[in-house]
């Protein structure tokens, strides 16, 4: 990472009259990586996609590619393309018309031409349908001419805008897989937006999530799962269930003592200080922690028992590090590998927990509503500021 | 909907009405006309037909084909004008803010509220040699002189010694002028409309791949645009090739399309079957191009149905 950036944005922003679809975002994307932009709808995502590759233009800030100011050159000017979200593949040119248009623009000798958009239709695995008519490919096809008909141009740069959003959920599957070949074959930096964490975090080197135009974390995924900046990351990336704290008692002399964390459901934690994210300490400051700032737990650490675990051996009570809640069993969905048990709780929003099917089956015979016990061990939470955290 | 084929009674009176109208007023007189085209004068208030081909030869008579080439190249001419204007003008209203695009659509409904005649009168005090237009281009015309004297080369004479009014009324490019003006909105809808639908990303995709403004103009738009041109095309050519009042008011009885020829055999000359031969030649053009519009629309998709 200490090369050069291939695309780097300084402070940029995008206002539609007095809304900011885009404040003062800064990032920089390296050469040969997948680099997803990740967001709920709305969030600037694809506004941002719009300034690099030319169709808007930002109020405020710095677009540079390989060092060089991209704003004043016109979309058809820049080393730069895209997938559209709808393909856009020309319904009056056939497939090897489409995919040539680009270089016809680019006035490149016919017979080269000929040469580059057969090589390109071979690497999306069209030769056989270079005659056809864009009504008469299936919508994967369509998608393989629209990269077809990028990856011809060799640009800088590949934008893809929500690329997998339109093909059918096993399609897609296949899909994430072929790109990511694709991109290694190729070696060109994809930017990919997409509104979908699991899509992000399956295809890209790195994710900068978004929401309401501001850059809330730009991370690896597995970073970004671990190591949410805050709840609204958290919960984006993931399932979280989350606890508003009410106190929190730390010690200022050394910070890697354990802290004391206490919140209405789950009472006193005591929790190891790496559960907490890193922006705890530096913008908040422990005096601002309670109101502020959740405690979570993803629903793969949750553990269910039948039985209070106090009464049982292995699990102690919340001094020896472990959280516990009393409810009722709530809806088993079968998942295929895995169970989701609902965990119904008495005055806040059931909590749900990823189980075997072998748990969720002797879950299952003790009936719907049941008592049932949730635990989990302290180290495996989350402390995160919540000013974020979604209505 | 299909349940009328249930309840046929419903299905009947609600038919029968406009079934027995259209009957009545327009396929009894179109009969009553075509019978006529095969007919002779046997006396000044009678015609007899005697399913003689005579009015169908007499079209091919010079001046009959003249006059229909005449009529041919100005509805041609002022549809070709029509879209070439229609189609910017569409454009932008298509591509207009939402507010802005009632307001343009607006505008071009306007003319309708406006009886024809009126409108047509006003074209002729617009278009008339001592009219609107030429006090406009007279004033322009003093404007350079003045500015050429101004600037030394008054003496060369280079805009002629006096303005010259331009002759519109009683000329065919007066008559195609008032043709594109009545028909403008009737090219610019059905642009509109499919510019309207097509999906902007197809132009952004075209721009992102490297071409121009004109060229994604040409290349995509255009073909993309194809089917609401040719419907604009159609709409405007029709009813251009059976013009009446422009060319009997614009053209000053020295620019005579078909109609006005046709309106003279029913009035001056008497002479119903040659006028009702060649309204029913007019007809027979129309169907002639509406054939070859839905023979190609069924072409393309039997060739699209055969390649899925």
């Amino acid at each position: 990472m200490s090369e050069a950036p291939i695309v780097s944005i300084k402070n940029l922003s995008k206002y539609f009259g007095r809304f900011a679809a885009l404040e003062n975002v800064s990032l920089d994307i390296q050469a040969g990586e997948i680099f997803a932009l990740l967001g709920p709808s709305g969030c600037g995502k694809s506004t941002l996609l719009r300034i690099i590759s030319g169709f808007e233009t930002p109020s405020e800030g710095e677009l540079l590619l390989d060092g060089e100011d991209l704003i004043p050159l016109k979309p058809n000017k820049r080393p730069i393309n895209m997938v559209f979200q709808s393909y856009a593949v020309f319904p009056h040119m056939s497939v090897e018309d489409n995919v040539a248009y680009g270089l016809k623009m680019e006035a490149v000798a016919s017979k080269d031409i000929k040469q580059r958009v057969a090589e390109s239709l071979a690497q999306v695995h069209l030769t056989d349908f270079s005659h056809r008519k864009p009504h008469q490919l299936s919508g994967g096809q369509r998608q393989r001419v629209a990269l077809a008909r990028v990856l011809v141009k060799k640009p800088r740069l590949l934008l893809l805008d929500e690329p997998l959003s339109a093909l059918d959920a096993k399609l897609r599957d296949a899909m994430r897989l072929e790109l990511v070949k694709l991109q290694e074959a190729v070696g060109i930096t994809f930017v990919i937006v997409t509104h979908d964490q699991s899509e992000a975090m399956a295809m890209a080197d790195r994710i900068a999530v978004l929401s309401e135009g501001k850059l809330r974390q730009v991370a690896t995924p597995a970073e970004l799962y671990q190591r949410p900046v805050d709840a609204f990351v958290a919960d984006f990336v993931g399932t979280i269930h989350a606890f508003d704290v009410v106190s929190v008692s730390i010690s200022e002399s050394d910070i890697n003592k354990p802290l004391t964390i206490t919140t209405n459901e789950l009472g006193e934690l005591v929790c190891p200080p790496s559960i907490a994210a890193d922006s705890i300490f530096i913008d908040q400051g422990v005096s601002q922690l309670a109101g502020q700032s959740v405690l979570a737990v993803r629903p793969e650490h949750i553990e269910l028992h039948l039985e209070a675990p106090h009464n049982n051996a292995a699990i102690n009570q919340s001094s020896h590090g472990r959280a516990q809640l009393m409810g009722r069993l709530g809806d088993i969905a079968f998942q295929g590998q895995h169970s989701i048990v609902e965990v119904m709780l008495d005055g806040r929003d059931s909590l749900t927990a990823i189980v075997s099917n072998t748990v969720a089956q002797t879950l299952h015979q003790s009936g719907h509503g049941s008592p049932i016990w949730a635990s989990w061990s302290t180290a495996n939470m989350l402390l995160l500021p919540n000013h974020a955290l979604p209505a | 909907m299909d349940s009328y084929k249930q309840k046929p009674l419903a299905f009947l009176s609600f038919g029968i009405p406009s079934i027995a109208w259209l009957l009545l007023f327009f396929m009894l007189p179109l009969a009553i006309i075509f019978m006529y085209s095969f007919g002779e004068n046997v006396s000044v208030v009678e015609v007899k037909t005697t399913w003689t081909l005579d009015n169908y030869a007499r079209i091919f008579q010079p001046e009959i084909m003249t006059l229909l080439w005449r009529t041919l190249w100005i509805a041609l001419l002022a549809t070709v004008i029509c879209i070439v204007v229609g189609l910017p003008v569409a454009l932008v209203i298509a591509t207009a803010a939402p507010w802005a695009k009632a307001w343009l659509l607006l505008l071009i409904m306007l003319p309708f509220w406006t009886n024809l005649l009126i409108r047509t009168y006003s074209l002729l005090n617009i278009l008339g040699t001592r009219g609107r237009l030429n006090e406009f281009l007279g004033w322009l015309w003093h404007k350079a002189n003045d500015f050429l004297v101004f600037i030394g080369a008054g003496d060369l004479g280079l805009l002629g010694t006096k303005f010259v009014a331009f002759k519109f009324l009683g000329t065919p490019g007066g008559v195609v002028l008032g043709i594109v003006y009545v028909s403008l909105p009737f090219a610019i809808l059905p642009i509109y409309s499919s510019l309207e639908r097509m999906d902007t990303s197809y132009l952004e995709a075209s721009m992102d791949l490297g071409a121009g403004q004109l060229q994604t103009f040409f290349r995509i738009l255009v073909p993309l645009a194809l089917p609401g041109i040719l419907t604009a095309f159609l709409i405007t050519f029709i009813p251009a090739l059976g013009q009446f009042l422009t060319p009997e008011l614009l053209g000053r009885g020295q620019v005579d399309m078909v109609a006005n020829v046709i309106q003279r055999q029913f009035k001056g000359a008497n002479d119903w079957p040659f006028g009702s031969a060649l309204s029913l030649m007019l007809l027979y053009i129309t169907f002639i191009l509406l054939a070859l519009r839905a023979f190609a629309d069924a072409a393309r998709s039997r060739r699209e149905s055969r390649a899925l």
